[in-house]
């Protein structure tokens, strides 16, 4: 059986997949446990993902 | 991981993926206009608004004769619940040809100050968008809809956690954000990484939460079963009363006791949620959170004194929880916005994900082009999946 590399480097493979998945879960509880401005800040965060796929896939590619 | 084990994840999000694809792409097509029901039959004027004749500050009527306003209107019909709209001054009233009876006849909506009939339809949602709903909810097939729904679910649980594995040996030696226009392959196979990894929480929140949805009835017929039962104890066959306090003086006895709640629905005596001897007061509270739950409040119709007043069980808290986690309702319109986009990316995650495996199956017809992963790979391991 061939062994992949031992050694991943799941910092970067998963390091900013996991910053937007953190702000995306805080966008999805931000509103539901607050009003006003937390509701803006729930948009803002929610808004990360789609800006990003936007940025990546359309601008710089 | 092994190249065994690699080739195992890989197998697993194809196939978990394939079942459901299908599915999958016809809930995100018709939950696209679902994000916006009320705003698109408030538009073509099949939602029921307040009275314009009547000033905001007017009092309210009794619930009593609103109730008798809905009866007047439907002949031969009663109220089985009445649901008051958040926010507005108008109530919804469920009728039915009995109040044991589980058959909606329709839905009459009656203005609170000036006991104006607003509106009466089959349902609250015009047929249009009721039609959606059933599609989206239940396939049109009821039960088993549900149950396929239930099933769907899990592969689309089981194809997210897959794909997550299986983006790290593809992302090995790329940066994230990674598109690349070598060929039409390529740039598919890089976009749906890219959508998938960045949409992975919205996908699994609104996957999981649709889960939940999905047994509502289960879990509403549960709690009947168990908590519900428990609640009236002793009344839960008791003939019914000759005579009934008014509902008005029912939900001001339950409002008495919890302070601060609001009225969500009433369930009249002889309902299952009720039982024939109580009245079932549900309050919602005026918090973002507890706005979304509800606590029964049973009221003994005979002598108007408290029964029973609970939370919910964990479960139907999870159900309440999970609905505006799952429509994106609970943040205005711009979440709405943001709930249609990210909507339309998961369709870029299905159809990328679906050309590359049709890209696949024409490649096995014949001349070899490498696998996704090798392109990935190229000259680091590229026996690996060969």
């Amino acid at each position: 059986m061939t062994s992949l590399p031992k050694r991943w480097p799941l910092k970067r493979i998963f390091g900013a997949p996991a910053v937007v998945g953190g702000v995306v879960i805080f966008g999805l509880l931000s509103a539901l446990l607050g009003d006003g401005f937390w509701d803006v800040l729930s948009w803002l965060a929610l808004a990360l993902p789609i800006l990003l796929f936007a940025y990546y896939a359309l601008i710089k590619a | 991981m092994t190249s065994k084990s690699l080739r195992i994840w890989i197998r697993v999000h194809t196939w978990t993926s394939l079942v459901s694809m299908l599915f999958l792409l016809l809930l995100c097509v018709t939950g696209l206009p679902l994000i916006f029901h009320e705003d698109i039959d408030r538009a073509f004027g099949q939602r029921a608004i307040p009275d314009t004749s009547a000033a905001a500050t007017t009092p309210h009527l009794p619930l009593d004769r609103l109730i008798e306003i809905a009866r007047q209107a439907r002949p031969g019909e009663t109220v089985r619940f009445a649901t008051a709209v958040r926010d507005e001054p108008l109530w919804n009233m469920e009728m039915a040809t009995s109040v044991e009876s589980r058959k909606l006849t329709a839905i009459v909506t009656v203005d609170a100050r000036t006991g104006a009939v607003m509106r009466t339809g089959d349902r609250i949602r015009s047929p249009p968008m009721q039609f959606l709903r059933d599609l989206h909810a239940e396939l049109l097939l009821d039960d088993v809809g549900m149950w396929i729904l239930a099933v769907i679910g899990l592969c689309f649980v089981a194809s997210i956690v897959s794909g997550v594995v299986v983006y790290a040996p593809f992302m090995r030696r790329l940066d994230f954000g990674t598109v690349r226009k070598t060929s039409r392959r390529v740039y598919w196979l890089d976009l749906h990484n890219l959508s998938g990894i960045l949409l992975t929480v919205w996908l699994l929140a609104v996957g999981l939460t649709g889960i939940i949805n999905t047994f509502s009835e289960q879990i509403a017929n549960h709690w009947m079963a168990t908590e519900l039962a428990d609640m009236l104890g002793p009344w839960r066959n008791a003939p019914a009363p000759s005579k009934i306090i008014s509902a008005q003086s029912a939900i001001e006895t339950a409002l008495a006791a919890a302070p601060g709640m609001t009225v969500a629905t009433v369930a009249m005596p002889g309902t299952m949620m009720a039982g024939p001897h109580h009245y079932d007061v549900f309050l919602s509270g005026n918090q973002p959170l507890t706005s979304k739950l509800i606590i029964p409040v049973l009221i003994n119709a005979e002598d108007g004194s408290i029964t029973d007043m609970r939370s919910l069980p964990w479960y139907a808290q999870a159900l309440f929880i999970s609905k505006p986690l799952h429509f994106g309702d609970y943040g205005g319109m711009p979440l709405k916005i943001l709930w249609a986009l990210l909507d339309l990316g998961a369709i870029v995650v299905l159809c990328s994900g679906l050309y590359l495996w049709l890209a696949r199956l024409r490649r096995s017809h014949g001349n070899a082009h490498p696998s996704e992963f090798q392109l990935t790979q190229k000259g680091a391991t590229d026996d690996v999946l060969a």
